[in-house]
């Protein structure tokens, strides 16, 4: 059933997609010009030198290709479901889902699935292809695996920020923030020192998402993936905790 | 006239004070990706012209200040136009342009209070960083000044696209993001290659943060050429605004009743 409804809102938002056709067109371009800017960023930097502490060019492609697609991914199939949160509580909206016998979280977090979103996955496949350092296709194998388990961290803090909404009702602006500091997730996880390491980390974890797969294929090492794994199960958590108190505030509220 | 604004004015900054949760979140968003730039750029050091302490202060500002002279849709315009809300500004004896010019002018002054004091304070704690030019600064506040008036200029021609197009997001997020790169938004435009920098010069974009923070960084002055574009980008765009936006209400008045 949870297969058959998903496939159900996939479709419907693939007809709006055509609906809005020009608009869809525009947004689509607009992944591509975002993407087109960030390699500029990078290239503009690396004008002048060859490498910056171990990292040269191309590891940093591959790093922007796995920081576009992880991002890429959350928007296309979780962002719009936690971002109306806010709007149906305010609204009162949120009833439509709770009288559902089950799955509702799974049917909120789903509801609004971006299916445009996954044609921009076509620029960082691309970029990956011509500048990852993949030597077979177990190496594809277990860069999909890790990309999940970065994946899987990004939508636990986006789904801990959405919690929040039982604490502020309009969280329009921690949202925006939490966009714009994870767009930053393309920098290299060696820029952290100190007391921000453990920030950018474990705290906010921009510099784990993306790193993980990277650092595992640019220095075989497992920390950075397994800092990545430990905190998503741990915002996980946090954030079905903070769900089932915002379900009791919510219940109280109603009428 | 100049009265309704003044009150207009005083009363949304009254409005926005309600909105506090909004506002800590955009200067903890702004002082977070400051941080994130100042290890960045720690990380890749010197790049072309800038060294790395002019590039923190470069941050500094445009996080601080110029984060704000970034022109984009009001999105808010179109939610006016599509639900006929603007029949309430069009009554008024004011003109409707200058309404939601007063509007953002509230927004952007609480904002600059708030970054001053925040701000002010980061600059205590980042003495080493910070490059106090005094020669500079009347020919940075003259630029400063000209670029909020280009920025005003620059997003009354984006959010005029609501009395054509129906759906704002693609608008929104392309005009963000394009004014956002041309002006120096992400990285300064005086460190990209010569032909880049001189073509994208050729556009009003740069001349909302880039221009002002070189003149203040010492890497560029308010030559005539550059005055010369400026004013003309400012002064065209006044005029084109006009057709626009007499143009866009004969539109308004024949989806209305």
């Amino acid at each position: 059933m949870v297969v058959s409804v998903i496939k159900e809102l996939f479709r419907a938002n693939l007809i709006k997609s055509k609906v809005y056709l020009k608009d869809t067109v525009l947004l689509v371009l607009y992944d591509l010009l975002t993407f087109v800017v960030q390699v500029l960023f990078f290239k503009i930097i690396y004008l002048h030198v060859l490498k910056i502490e171990g990292w040269n060019f191309e590891d940093v492609l591959f790093l922007l290709a796995t920081s576009q697609i992880v991002e890429t991914l959350y928007y296309a199939l979780f962002f719009g479901g936690l971002a109306y949160t806010n709007d149906w509580v305010a609204e009162g909206t949120l009833d439509y889902f709770l009288i559902l016998p089950q799955y509702r979280k799974l049917f909120m977090i789903f509801y609004a699935i971006d299916v445009k979103k996954f044609l921009s996955l076509i620029f960082p496949i691309f970029l990956l292809y011509r500048f990852a350092p993949f030597k077979s296709v177990w190496d594809v194998g277990i860069y999909v695996i890790f990309v999940l388990i970065g994946l899987f961290t990004r939508f636990s803090f986006g789904y801990l920020v959405s919690s929040l909404v039982m604490v502020f009702t309009r969280i329009s602006a921690i949202q925006a923030v939490e966009m714009e500091l994870f767009s930053y997730s393309n920098f290299p996880y060696v820029i952290y020192h100190s007391v921000w390491k453990w920030v950018f980390l474990f705290v906010i974890p921009v510099g784990v998402i993306a790193n993980g797969p990277v650092s595992f294929f640019k220095e075989h090492t497992y920390v950075i993936l397994l800092i990545s794994l430990l905190t998503g199960v741990f915002f996980f958590l946090l954030a079905n905790m903070a769900y089932r108190a915002f379900m009791k505030r919510y219940q109280s509220a109603g009428g | 006239m100049m009265r309704f604004y003044w009150i207009l004015f005083k009363k949304y900054m009254k409005l926005i004070t309600m909105y506090k949760a909004n506002f800590v979140g955009f200067v903890f968003q702004n002082i977070l990706v400051f941080l994130l730039f100042i290890m960045f750029f720690s990380w890749a050091g010197n790049i072309f012209i800038m060294s790395r302490k002019e590039l923190v202060m470069y941050y500094f500002l445009l996080m601080g200040f110029f984060h704000q002279f970034i022109p984009t849709v009001q999105v808010g315009f179109f939610e006016f136009i599509r639900s006929g809300k603007l029949d309430g500004i069009l009554i008024l004896p004011i003109m409707w342009e200058y309404y939601f010019i007063v509007i953002d002018a509230a927004s952007m002054f609480f904002s600059f209070l708030i970054n001053l004091v925040v701000f002010g304070i980061l600059a205590i704690f980042m003495k080493s960083f910070i490059i106090i030019n005094l020669s500079r600064l009347p020919a940075f506040f003259v630029s400063s000044f000209l670029s909020l008036i280009l920025f005003f200029e620059l997003r009354l021609l984006f959010t005029q696209a609501a009395f054509y197009i129906e759906k704002d997001e693609a608008m929104a997020w392309w005009s963000w993001f394009i004014s956002r790169f041309l002006s120096g938004g992400i990285l300064p435009i005086m460190i990209f290659p010569e032909l880049l920098r001189k073509l994208i010069y050729l556009t009003p974009f740069p001349y909302l943060i880039d221009f002002p923070i070189s003149i203040y960084l010492g890497k560029q002055s308010l030559t005539l050429p550059h005055m010369s574009l400026f004013l003309f980008y400012i002064v065209t765009l006044f005029f084109i605004n006009s057709k626009l936006s007499r143009q866009g209400l004969k539109r308004y008045m024949a989806y209305g009743g």
